[in-house]
């Protein structure tokens, strides 16, 4: 016995046993005669004895039933007949392991519908209903100049939209112009400008600094000009007085024209101090304001 | 209603409504603006919509109606601005990064584009968002009979494009 045991062991280790050799030693094994020669395979045929009485639930009857369900359901998901129960059913048997060969070209089909499914946003629909719910608020501060550039920047992208409240319709364009505005634009060249009002240091506004080698722009001085107007204004004023006197002289006698020369030369006093007075205040005017004062007192020889 | 009221009914909608403007519009943020507009449009209509049966569909709709809108923009510039051409895509979205990087998936979006736009939305309503060919009609705003002929002609296309892939796999 112990000898045949040997024998078929040495066939076993080289993969030479045939199946009823193999029996012989799980039955051998099996046994409680084991050779202590042998006792170091126990464990390892007793393996197999067991493995071999593992079962399974697996029913291969239903698997084919479903199977053959499978294609049947396909059928009837391609004319559009299933329900969504039955899609259902598609739908997991394609998202498992057990999807066979034969329906494999569609498994990408029902992943991109599952995969397309699962797809989400992070909108948020509090944010997006306050932002709305807030536009009157903020209109109401805009009205009252309370907005800050934040609150009218989102009045102006709330009234870029085409779809806004019909109750803030008057307003759209309104917001529109504001936009429209603050993109318009100009072909004006500023280098171009400047450079063409520019002048050469020599033209400079008298009294202002220079530093050498610099170019400065024409300063037109307000007061300058104020003060020739107003000397202007009342050369005429004084002229037209003048002339009126002398035409009364002609139709009114001597002691008339005597009265009228007092006045006259009244007048120019005044004209003349109030004249001074505007050169004392204006420097930068005085010279123009002598030129007038001395125009004036030409006008007088002319009495 | 209340505020507060209208956002607890919009919230389980939200995804609905932004992968349905995806799957018209084929652009992420797009959609994601259909949404937004869509939620400021049923704001204004909030009297209403307390008396509406199927608000899920009436909120679908309302996506719809703009991502349609948007699409036909879209084509109006696309033949008068040659240069936006390429902004615009002819095939479905694929759903993700990751699933872009699938070939066989990207390949399924593929084919998706190539149905037509009423096909391709009806799919997207019955086989990724589960709706039922009455929802579906109502959305729409089509007969259920006419639901049922455009969707078994969208599956008709799928099948038999999807048929010679048996061969790659």
């Amino acid at each position: 016995m112990k000898k045949n045991i040997n024998q078929l062991l040495e066939k076993y280790w080289k993969a030479e046993a045939s199946l009823q050799d193999e029996a012989e030693l799980r039955v051998y094994f099996s046994s409680d005669d084991v050779d202590p020669a042998h006792q170091q395979y126990i464990e390892l045929f007793d393996y197999f004895s067991n493995a071999r009485l593992e079962s399974t639930d697996l029913d291969v009857e239903n698997i084919l039933s479903n199977l053959s369900n499978i294609d049947s359901l396909l059928e009837k998901y391609w004319d559009a007949e299933t329900n969504l129960e039955e899609e259902a059913q598609l739908k997991a048997y394609f998202s498992s392991d057990q999807v066979t060969a034969e329906h494999e070209q569609y498994k990408n089909l029902f992943t991109y519908f599952e995969d397309f499914g699962s797809l989400t946003t992070d909108l948020n629909i509090e944010t997006i209903l306050s932002s709305t719910d807030q536009i009157d608020d903020i209109l109401e501060k805009y009205w009252a100049a309370e907005t800050s550039l934040d609150e009218e920047m989102t009045l102006k992208t709330y009234f870029s939209k085409d779809d806004i409240d019909e109750k803030h319709l008057p307003y759209q364009s309104m917001f529109n112009l504001y936009e429209i505005k603050s993109t318009s634009s100009t072909d004006l060249d500023i280098e171009a400008i400047l450079s063409e009002n520019s002048v050469k240091d020599e033209q400079l506004v008298i009294g202002s600094r220079l530093i050498p080698g610099e170019r400065k722009t024409k300063v037109f001085s307000l007061q300058k000009w104020a003060t020739a107007i107003a000397a202007v204004f009342v050369l005429g004023f004084a002229t037209i007085s003048l002339m009126n006197q002398t035409n009364t002289t002609k139709y009114k006698g001597q002691a008339t024209v005597i009265d009228s020369d007092a006045e006259a030369q009244e007048a120019y006093e005044i004209t003349k101090e109030a004249l001074a007075f505007l050169s004392k205040n204006m420097n930068k005017g005085s010279k123009t304001v002598v030129e007038s004062v001395s125009k004036a007192e030409k006008v007088s020889i002319f009495k | 209603m209340q505020i507060n009221e209208l956002i607890e009914i919009l919230k389980p909608y939200k995804n609905k409504m932004f992968r349905y403007a995806y799957s018209i519009i084929g652009n992420r943020f797009e959609a994601e603006d259909i949404v937004q507009e869509a939620i400021i449009k049923i704001w204004k209509r909030m009297d209403k919509f307390s008396e509406i049966d199927n608000k899920e569909a009436w909120v679908i709709t309302i996506v719809r109606n703009l991502a349609i809108d948007k699409v036909r923009a879209k084509k109006k510039k696309q033949t008068s601005d040659i240069n936006d051409f390429f902004h615009i895509s002819d095939s479905a979205p694929s759903p993700d990064i990751k699933l872009e990087q699938k070939d066989a998936v990207r390949k399924v979006a593929e084919i998706m584009g190539t149905l037509q736009e009423t096909q391709r939305e009806i799919i997207t309503l019955r086989d990724i968002e589960g709706y039922t060919y009455q929802e579906i009609a109502d959305i729409m705003e089509l007969k259920v009979d006419q639901v049922k002929v455009y969707l078994f002609r969208a599956r008709k296309i799928l099948r038999e494009k999807l048929a010679p892939m048996r061969k790659m796999l």
